[in-house]
């Protein structure tokens, strides 16, 4: 694959409201003692546009690994929040050897309140696709 | 509430024990997947991660990192307590997360670390889940401020 020419590509706004139920769901899931606070993690709720992304890339979701994520929050979350995000494809890269690529796929979201437009946080992901380069095609997962 | 981080005493370089999060089930996969909105089939159905190349279903990376951030969350109540202030003095203001390898289901995942740094500002952790095999399959670090920074 060959995704430098998408480079700038971005979705958005989506919308996703903090609720007191996904919260609670979220914080269950990740064995949190304390259900109504809102985890560090839980803007991956927000990877719609960036899915949607991939999916306009042609890239199956099932041969997507996660490699790295970062959240860098400049004001907090609450709950009940409305919060707006547009996702940009910000990154490609690739590793080849004689029968597999590895592609390094860089994605950016703005992560702002719906209402003030006040950015909240930023999150980076970075994700990668094995891609076999013989003739059946085979993933890492 | 009881808060379980004996004999961390935030100063740079202090180990942060090592704490069990879970014995992880197929069931907690299917729940995280609801909670986080994460699709990707290879979480859920064996044929799906046999087809792209794994033994059988595996963990969310986001999984583990969402343990990793419970970790960091009970260790900023902790210093906290310790220094006499209210927890929502103090924000996590960055959480950056390596992905190094797979958690399956069945495996024991426990998140422990070190204290990088302790300034007025804040404080900068080092944490790692790692499996029963003791190997580290997700690594963080997480810059915790105070809210006079904030």
């Amino acid at each position: 694959m060959d995704l430098k020419s998408r480079v700038g590509e971005a979705l958005g706004p989506y919308q996703e409201k903090i609720t007191k139920e996904k919260v609670q769901a979220f914080s269950k899931a990740v064995c949190s003692q304390n259900l109504d606070q809102i985890p560090p993690t839980f803007l991956t709720r927000l990877r719609e546009a960036e899915f949607a992304l991939i999916a306009q890339f042609g890239v199956p979701l099932s041969t997507v690994l996660h490699g790295e994520q970062e959240y860098t929050y400049l004001r907090p979350l609450r709950l009940d929040q409305e919060l707006s995000f547009t996702t940009k494809f910000s990154g490609f890269a690739q590793k080849k050897s004689s029968s597999f690529s590895l592609n390094f796929l860089t994605f950016e979201s703005e992560v702002k309140d719906a209402e003030t437009q006040e950015l909240h946080a930023i999150s980076k992901t970075k994700v990668i696709v094995r891609e076999s380069l013989q003739s059946e095609s085979e993933g890492l997962g | 509430m009881s808060i379980k981080i004996n004999a961390t005493n935030f100063t740079a370089g202090s180990d942060i024990p090592f704490q069990e999060m879970t014995t992880l089930t197929r069931e907690q996969l299917k729940a995280y997947a609801e909670a986080s909105g994460d699709p990707n089939p290879i979480h859920l159905e064996d044929e799906a991660a046999q087809k792209a190349g794994l033994p059988g279903v595996i963990a969310h990376g986001m999984l583990s990192a969402g343990f990793l951030g419970e970790r960091a969350l009970q260790l900023l109540q902790a210093y906290a307590d310790l220094r006499k202030i209210p927890a929502d003095r103090l924000q996590i203001q960055n959480f950056r997360v390596r992905f190094k390898g797979m958690t399956f289901p069945g495996d024991t995942v426990s998140v422990g670390g070190r204290v990088r740094s302790v300034s007025e500002d804040g404080l900068v952790l080092e944490l790692a889940a790692r499996n029963q095999k003791q190997e580290i399959t997700t690594t963080a670090v997480v810059q915790i401020v105070s809210d006079t920074f904030w």
